[in-house]
C-alpha cells in the first residue's frame, strides 16, 4: 500500500495534465500555410508518421512523468507492501527516547513540554498503527535507560504495533511522568545503539524526543559516537524539539549551614544560593525559609545578574535541638522544582566539644572549656567535656562536634587510630602542645612522616625572646580565617599577647607548604605557631604552644576566648556529616553499631511510602551503612533507628535535584551541527512531527522516485533533442 | 493600362538585353533572321564577319577575306530567320505560393516577359498561353514589340487558381502550332509527372525546341518552418498539421527524387531545363540558362 507524508499535495498531480494541455493549445495554434508540394510532405510524414507518434507520445508521457515525479517526491511517498519491505528495508522499528527529567515539567502555553512530549509518542505510535504490522515499538524514558549494573526498564521492548497499539500505548503514557531527574540522553542513546547492534535486520529509526537544553548537548563526545554508531548500523536519527523558547527561570541552588556552631538557642547561619538561568537581570528576588513547615523569614536578594548565582546568608535560631527540616523556596517561575531546595539539620541541644587534656593539674582543658563555655549569661551553643587521653581509646568520638587534645605526653594506637579516623571523616582536631608534649612521640605515632594526623615534625621547644627595644606584637596580622577577626582596629588584643616558649618544627616552611600545611599564624621571629591542614574530608590544626598561660599569657586576654570559639566553628564547619543527597541517586544511611541497631524505617519523601532496610558493615569498624536505592524524589526523608538500649531516635535527610537542570537555555540548531558532526540526523520541531513522521517510519520510497525522475529527465532530453528535429538534411539542387 | 515595370524589371531587361535568344535546332519562321531556316535566302543584308567555326555552313565562307588574310570568316546578315517562341505560364493555385517580394507566379510572369522583351528585341515572333488546367488566356505569334504589352496584360489579368493538367496543355500547344519554334515553359511542375514527360516528348516529337524554368520558391526546396504548422494542399482538399521540423528530412528526400526525375525526363526528351529559387535575381536564371544554351547549341550544330 503506498501512502503519502503530504496527501493534500496530491492535487499538484493535476499539473501533470500541463504537457498535454500545452500540447493541444500549441495544435490550435498552429500556423496554417497553404503549401503546393504536398505531395513530398505527404510521403514524408507516410514514412515517418508511425515513429514520430511514437517518439511524440514517449515525450509527452516523459514530461507528464516528470511533474508528476516531482509532485510525488515533494508529497513524500512511503510504501507499506509488506514483501517489498522486506526486500527493502525491512521491519521497522522505532525506537523512541523520552526525555523525562525535571525540565520537561517546563510548561508551554497550556501544557507542559512533557505532555507535548506525550503527545508527539502517541502520535508516532498513531502512524506506526496505521503504517502496517511489520511495525514494531520501543518506548524507553532517558531515566530508565539503565546505567552501570542497573538494567534498562523500557515501557515498550519491540512491541509489534497492531491496530489497537495507539490504546495499548496511551495506557502507558497516561501513567509515566515527568521525573524529579536531572538525566542526559547518554544512556538512552546508548540502549538504542545496542539495539541497533542487535538488530541489524530491523529498520531502526530513532527519535529522541526531548526539549534539548544546550546543558545536556554540551559535551557530546562520546554521544557522537554512539549517534555514529546508530547511523553505521543503518538506524536513523530523528531529533524532536519539545520546547518552543528558552524561558525565564530561578533557582535556588544551595542552603546550607555557614561555619558556625549549630545548637540550639544560638543563632546558626545559612548560606543561600540562587541562580539566575534567564537572560535578563533577576532583581529583589525573595526567597522564603522554612523550618519544620512554618515560615520562619524572608530573604531578599537584591540582584542577580543573568547567567550568574548569588549567594546571601541568613540567620536561623532554633528554640529547641532536633532534626530541623529547613526548606528555601523562591516564587513560581517555569520550572518549579528547582524553586524549593532543601536541607536536614541535625541541632543538638548544645555542640559537644570533646577536650582531651593530659597536664597533670588540667588547666589546658580549663581554660580552653571556660572559653568554650563562659558561663553565667553567655550562651555559645557549646557544651565543652573534658576528659583524660584513655577516653579516646575507650569511647566513640564521631558525635563530638570538635575536639581539643590539650598536653598529652602519649596515648595508645587505639587512641590515635580513633582521631585519624574522627579526622578522616570530616572531624576537626586540634592540637595543643604543652610540657608534656614528646616530639619522639607525636613525630612517630601523630606525624608518621605525613602520613598521620599531626600536621608537622617537632623539633624541641624554643623561647622567644622578650622584644624589648621595638615592641612588636609577638604575633603577626594573618589572613587565615582563624585570626581573621583579629585583623585592623581589632588587633590590639592580640598585640598584647605574649609568647615566652614554644614547639620549633623540624621542617622549613617550603617542606610545609609541599605538604599542604597552612601557617595560620606565626610570630616575630617568623617561626610558625598554629598550622592548619586538611586531613581527609576533615581538618587539623596544631597550637605550637600551650592553652594554659604556661608558655603564654593569651589566655589571660580576652583573644583567648575569640580564638578558641573561632577555632571549635572552624574545626566543626568541616565535620563531615553534612552530605549532599541527589535525587535518583542511592541514599546511604550510616549508623554505628554501638549507638544503633542494624534495623532501621525509612519513611519516603512522598509522606506516605516507608521502607525498611537492614544496614550491613561498611568497611570501617562500627560503621553499618544500608542503601535506599529508589530515592527518586526531592524532600525529607527521615529514618528511624532504636539505640542498644531500644531507644527510638530519628533523624532526617535531605535529598534535592540538580539544580543545573533549571538551565533552560536550547541548543540551537547550529550548535548540533557542530556537536553531532558527521551524524546523519534530522531536527523536527514538535508541532510537524505528524507530516514528517510519516516518510521515516515506512519504506521510504523517495529516493527511489528521485533516481526515477533522474532517468526520465535523461530520457525526455533525449526524446526532446530527437523529436525537436536538428536535421541538418540540405537539398542537392540537380543540375544539368 | 497594365504596369509593365511590375513583370518586365528594367535593371533585369538591361542585363539581358545583351543576350542572344537561339534556337538551339532547325526552327520555321516568316523572317531571316539569327536562327537557321528551312527557308533559304530570305535574308541578305550583312552585318559582320565571324570567325569561321566547325559547323558553320561552307557557303557562307567569305573566300575573299581567306584568300587576303589565309582564315576562314563567315558573312553574317541582319536578319537570319525569324523565331517562333511560345512561352507557356502556369498560372495553376500552386503558383501562388511566395515567401518573398515575389511570389512563383509573380517570377514566372517576369521571367517570361524578360525572354519576350528578348525575343522582340531580336525580332522573333512570341506567343504566351497562361493555362492551369485549361488554357486561360492565349496570344498568337506576333513580332511586333506591342506584343510585349499584349503579354503583360495578360500576366497582369491573371491570379493564380486551379489545379494543372500539364498534359492536356502541351498536347493542345504542340497541336495548335503549325511550325516549329521554340516552347518556353515556366511552372513549378508541381502537377502529375508522367503527363508533364508525354507532353514534352510530344513537342520535341513535332521538332520544337523546349526550354523548361522550373520555378520554386526557397520555402519549398529549403523547408524551413518550425513549430506547429497546419500545410493546406493548394490544389487539392488535403492538408496536414505537424512538427514540420520532424518531417524536413523525409520532405527534402523527396523533393530531390522528383526534382532529379524531372531533370533527367527533360534530359531524356532533349529539353532544357533550370531550376529557378525565387530569391534568385531573374537575369542570373536567364544568363545561366541562355549561356548553357548557347554553348549545348554550338556543340549541336
Amino acid at each position: 500500500m503506498l501512502s503519502f507524508a503530504h496527501p493534500a499535495l496530491l492535487w499538484g498531480l493535476l499539473l501533470a495534465a500541463l504537457p498535454v494541455l500545452i500540447h493541444l493549445i500549441n495544435m490550435l495554434r498552429h500556423k496554417r500555410v497553404e503549401w503546393a508540394a504536398m505531395e513530398f510532405l505527404l510521403a514524408s510524414q507516410r514514412r515517418n508518421s508511425r515513429w514520430i507518434r511514437l517518439r511524440e507520445l514517449l515525450l509527452l508521457l516523459a514530461r507528464v512523468g516528470l511533474i508528476a515525479g516531482i509532485v510525488l517526491l515533494v508529497a513524500r511517498p512511503a510504501l507499506h507492501s509488506a514483501w517489498l519491505q522486506r526486500l527493502g528495508d525491512g521491519r521497522v522499528h522505532h525506537v523512541i527516547l523520552l526525555d523525562d527529567s525535571f525540565s520537561m515539567t517546563d510548561r508551554l502555553d497550556d501544557r507542559s513540554v512533557f505532555d507535548e512530549a506525550v503527545r508527539v509518542v502517541e502520535r508516532i505510535g498513531q502512524q506506526a498503527s496505521s503504517a502496517g504490522s511489520s511495525q514494531l515499538f520501543t518506548l524507553i524514558r532517558f531515566s530508565k535507560s539503565g546505567h552501570g549494573s542497573v538494567p534498562a526498564l523500557p515501557d515498550l521492548q519491540a512491541s509489534l504495533v497492531g491496530a489497537d497499539f495507539p490504546s495499548r500505548l496511551a495506557d502507558i503514557t497516561t501513567e509515566i511522568a515527568p521525573t524529579q531527574l536531572a538525566v542526559g540522553p547518554a544512556e538512552a542513546l546508548e540502549y538504542a545503539a545496542a539495539l541497533a547492534e542487535q538488530n541489524r535486520d530491523e529498520q531502526l529509526v530513532v527519535y529522541i524526543v526531548s526539549d534539548f537544553r544546550r546543558r545536556d548537548w554540551d559535551s557530546t563526545t562520546e554521544w557522537q559516537e554512539t549517534c555514529r554508531q546508530i547511523n553505521t548500523t543503518g538506524g536513523r536519527l530523528h531529533l524532536v524539539r519539545c520546547a518552543d523558547r528558552h524561558r525565564p527561570n530561578l533557582a535556588v541552588t544551595d542552603v546550607s549551614c555557614s561555619r558556625s556552631t549549630v545548637a540550639a538557642g544560638v543563632p546558626v547561619r545559612f548560606d543561600i544560593e540562587v541562580a539566575n538561568f534567564s537572560d535578563e537581570v533577576a532583581r529583589q528576588v525573595p526567597v522564603q525559609l522554612e523550618v519544620d513547615g512554618k515560615q520562619q523569614r524572608t530573604v531578599v536578594i537584591d540582584e542577580i545578574l543573568s547567567g550568574q548565582r548569588r549567594r546571601q546568608q541568613a540567620e536561623l535560631q532554633f528554640p529547641a535541638g532536633g532534626s530541623k527540616a529547613i526548606v528555601a523556596r523562591i516564587d513560581a517561575d517555569a520550572v518549579e522544582l528547582d524553586n524549593v531546595r532543601y536541607e536536614a539539620l541535625d541541632v543538638p541541644e548544645s555542640a559537644r566539644v570533646l577536650i582531651v587534656d593530659g597536664s597533670p593539674d588540667g588547666l589546658d582543658g580549663q581554660f580552653i572549656a571556660m572559653a568554650l563555655s563562659p558561663g553565667g549569661g553567655v550562651r555559645t551553643g557549646i557544651a565543652p567535656v573534658v576528659e583524660a587521653p584513655s577516653y579516646l581509646a575507650t569511647q566513640p568520638v564521631d558525635n563530638f562536634a570538635a575536639i581539643f587534645i590539650a598536653n598529652i605526653d602519649s596515648i595508645p594506637a587505639d587512641a590515635v587510630a580513633a582521631i585519624e579516623r574522627y579526622a578522616n571523616a570530616g572531624g576537626g582536631v586540634c592540637f595543643v602542645l604543652g610540657d608534656r608534649t614528646e616530639s619522639q612521640f607525636v613525630n612517630e605515632q601523630l606525624y608518621r612522616d605525613g602520613a598521620g594526623v599531626f600536621p608537622a615534625p617537632l623539633n624541641k621547644t624554643a623561647d622567644l625572646n622578650r622584644d624589648r627595644v621595638e615592641k612588636v606584637p609577638d604575633i603577626g596580622e594573618s589572613n587565615h580565617p582563624l585570626l581573621r577577626a583579629f585583623r585592623g582596629e581589632r588587633n590590639s588584643f592580640l598585640q598584647t599577647v605574649s609568647v615566652g616558649r614554644y614547639y620549633e618544627l623540624a621542617a622549613d616552611r617550603d617542606a610545609l607548604g609541599r605538604s599542604g600545611v597552612e601557617i595560620a599564624a606565626a610570630m616575630r621571629n617568623d617561626a610558625p605557631l598554629i598550622l592548619d591542614r586538611r586531613f581527609g574530608a576533615g581538618r587539623v590544626v596544631a597550637l605550637l604552644t600551650t592553652a594554659a598561660p604556661r608558655w603564654n599569657n593569651w589566655a589571660r586576654n580576652p583573644s583567648f576566648v575569640v580564638l578558641i570559639l573561632d577555632l571549635e566553628s572552624y574545626l566543626a564547619s568541616n565535620n563531615g556529616t553534612r552530605q549532599e543527597h541527589q535525587v535518583g541517586q542511592p541514599l546511604k544511611l550510616a549508623v554505628d553499631e554501638r549507638e544503633h541497631a542494624a534495623r532501621l524505617r525509612v519513611e519516603l519523601a512522598d509522606g506516605q511510602r516507608q521502607t525498611t532496610l537492614t544496614a550491613q558493615p561498611a568497611g570501617d569498624p562500627h560503621q553499618l551503612v544500608a542503601t535506599l536505592e529508589d530515592a527518586d524524589r526531592v524532600g525529607f526523608y527521615t529514618v528511624h533507628a532504636n539505640s542498644p538500649s531500644g531507644e527510638a531516635e530519628t533523624w532526617k535527610l535531605a535529598v534535592n535535584v540538580n539544580p543545573d537542570e533549571g538551565e533552560l537555555q536550547l541548543v540551537t540548531n547550529p550548535q548540533l551541527a557542530s556537536r553531532l558532526e558527521n551524524v546523519d540526523y534530522d531536527v523536527h520541531d514538535s508541532r510537524d512531527i505528524e507530516l514528517d513522521s510519516h516518510g521515516m517510519d515506512r519504506s521510504n520510497l523517495s529516493t527511489f522516485v528521485l533516481v526515477a525522475l533522474l532517468l526520465l529527465l535523461l530520457a525526455e532530453q533525449a526524446l526532446a533533442y530527437s523529436a525537436s528535429g536538428h536535421s541538418t538534411a540540405v537539398l542537392n539542387v540537380p543540375r544539368r | 493600362m497594365p504596369d509593365s515595370k511590375k513583370y518586365l524589371h528594367p535593371e533585369a531587361v538591361a542585363r539581358v538585353a545583351r543576350l542572344d535568344l537561339r534556337a538551339r535546332y532547325v526552327v520555321e519562321g516568316f523572317f531571316s533572321g539569327l536562327h537557321r531556316s528551312r527557308y533559304f535566302g530570305r535574308s541578305i543584308e550583312f552585318l559582320q564577319h565571324r570567325q569561321y567555326v566547325p559547323g558553320d555552313d561552307p557557303r557562307h565562307v567569305d573566300w575573299k577575306v581567306w584568300a587576303r588574310k589565309d582564315r576562314l570568316y563567315v558573312k553574317q546578315y541582319e536578319e537570319d530567320t525569324n523565331l517562333r517562341c511560345t512561352l507557356l505560364v502556369d498560372a495553376s493555385r500552386s503558383m501562388h505560393y511566395g515567401s518573398g517580394p515575389l511570389n512563383k507566379f509573380d517570377y514566372a510572369c517576369s521571367l517570361a516577359a524578360s525572354v519576350a522583351y528578348l525575343s522582340l528585341h531580336q525580332h522573333d515572333s512570341v506567343a504566351c498561353t497562361v493555362f492551369d488546367e485549361e488554357v486561360r488566356a492565349s496570344l498568337p505569334h506576333r513580332s511586333r514589340f506591342a506584343q510585349l504589352h499584349e503579354i503583360i496584360k495578360a500576366f497582369d489579368v491573371a491570379e493564380p487558381a486551379g489545379k494543372t493538367d500539364m498534359h492536356r496543355i502541351l498536347r493542345e500547344t504542340a497541336e495548335t502550332l503549325p511550325r516549329r519554334g521554340l516552347v518556353v515553359l515556366f511552372s513549378d511542375l508541381l502537377a502529375e509527372r508522367e503527363g508533364f514527360f508525354r507532353g514534352i516528348r510530344l513537342l520535341r516529337q513535332r521538332g520544337h525546341d523546349v526550354l523548361v524554368f522550373q520555378i520554386l520558391d526557397d520555402d519549398e526546396l529549403d523547408f524551413p518552418f518550425t513549430g506547429p504548422v497546419r500545410f493546406d494542399a493548394a490544389e487539392s482538399t488535403n492538408h496536414l498539421t505537424c512538427n514540420p521540423r520532424l518531417l524536413k528530412e523525409g520532405y527534402l528526400e523527396a523533393l530531390q527524387t522528383f526534382l532529379e526525375e524531372v531533370c533527367r525526363g527533360c534530359a531524356q526528351n532533349r529539353a532544357d531545363y533550370q531550376l529557378i529559387r525565387t530569391s534568385d535575381p531573374l537575369d542570373m536564371a536567364l544568363t545561366t540558362m541562355l549561356a548553357s544554351r548557347a554553348r549545348r547549341g554550338r556543340a549541336t550544330a
